[in-house]
């Protein structure tokens, strides 16, 4: 036999709902899904890169021991400082424009990451003559060119979800 | 079908991050979503914190759904597991072993006991384990298998805690009107 108030709670169960505004509730998963979603950029994906850039001049390098080593001139370490500069300052730049970005551990390990693997590169070059510089440069460009492709993402992905979405959407269920 | 293909449409649009898109789904949901965590924490702050957290989980998870329930069966599901593991975080009771005020006969009700306010007074009232089980068979439609899993308990104990989850409600809405008419009186 069916119980009666079993009946009635489920015939009327709508009933039961208590009101809920939730405009500023969704400001803040808005606001953490943003961190989120900053906090998940694909850092994976850029230390594969990073780390492919590391095999394949170790690879190069590997190579040279047996053939020809051309003795890299002091111009392409200058050259390679350089560009460091620069590129310093243009990560800088971007890390300025991202709100607590100093804040940001998983950010900021990640670039430290990268800046390991960068460091170990130019090591290579400063004390094996018999590196191909032409490759590890090259390498060590990509990283540093990663690290700001990284960021500009991050102030992308930043002002797209800064933009709000329409307010005229009914709730139904 | 014109419902499926709206939902179906918009759950797209927010899998490809739409945030128009990511609004009106939170929108469609949101009332239901946050009752459910109502009637589960017993309290507006956790709720509204198990919603917010159950609704990233369903943003970073929507690339999973595939349209083997409807949206909303899903987002549920979502949102009662969040609740389920924030209470078993907290230790709480989710089975009480001995219940000191057992009833033993189903209290017969008069029809001034059917009213919503006083139901759900008497529904906040229950101890916490009675309180999920009847909210999850009654108001969310799960069934007893379903809320074994829900619960990580037996099938049969989720039914014993049903009855006397439903006989426990009653007692209360009697005491309630016995409350209240002596205040009249």
């Amino acid at each position: 036999m069916k119980d009666r108030l079993e009946e009635y709670i489920k015939k009327n169960k709508e009933a039961f709902n208590d009101d809920f505004y939730g405009e500023k509730l969704w400001k803040s998963i808005q606001k953490q899904k943003q961190a989120k979603e900053v906090v998940q950029f694909p850092f994976t994906k850029l230390l594969k890169i990073a780390a492919t850039a590391l095999i394949v001049v170790s690879f190069g390098f590997l190579l040279k021991q047996n053939l020809i080593a051309p003795n890299h001139t002091m111009s392409s370490i200058e050259k390679v400082e350089a560009s460091e500069k620069e590129y310093a300052k243009l990560v800088s730049n971007k890390l300025n424009e991202i709100p607590d970005s100093k804040k940001n551990t998983k950010l900021l390990k990640e670039m430290a990451l990268i800046d390991t693997i960068t460091s170990e590169l130019k090591n290579e070059l400063l004390l094996h003559s018999h590196v191909n510089s032409e490759k590890v440069v090259k390498a060590m460009m990509k990283n540093y060119q990663t690290k700001l492709d990284i960021l500009e993402n991050i102030l992308v992905k930043m002002e797209e979800n800064s933009i709000q979405p329409e307010k005229d959407t009914k709730i139904i269920y | 079908m014109a419902d499926l293909d709206f939902k179906t449409e918009l759950i797209e649009k927010c899998k490809s991050g739409n945030h128009s898109a990511q609004y009106e789904l939170y929108n469609l949901y949101a009332k239901s979503m946050y009752n459910i965590c109502l009637r589960m924490m017993k309290n507006t702050m956790d709720a509204e914190d198990m919603l917010q957290s159950s609704f990233i989980d369903v943003y970073r998870k929507l690339h999973q759904f595939s349209f083997q329930s409807t949206p909303g069966a899903w987002i549920k599901r979502i949102v009662v597991n969040n609740c389920t593991t924030e209470l078993k975080k907290r230790r709480l009771d989710l089975v009480p072993i001995t219940e000191r005020t057992e009833v033993t006969n189903e209290p017969f009700l008069q029809d001034q006991h059917f009213d919503i306010t006083r139901i759900k007074k008497a529904l906040f009232k229950l101890p916490d384990g009675y309180r999920i089980v009847l909210s999850l068979y009654l108001m969310e439609g799960y069934d007893h298998q379903e809320i074994a899993s829900i619960l990580d308990i037996t099938e049969s104990t989720s039914k014993s805690q049903y009855s006397r989850a439903r006989k426990k409600l009653k007692q209360i809405l009697l005491t309630d009107g016995i409350d209240a008419l002596s205040m009249i009186k």
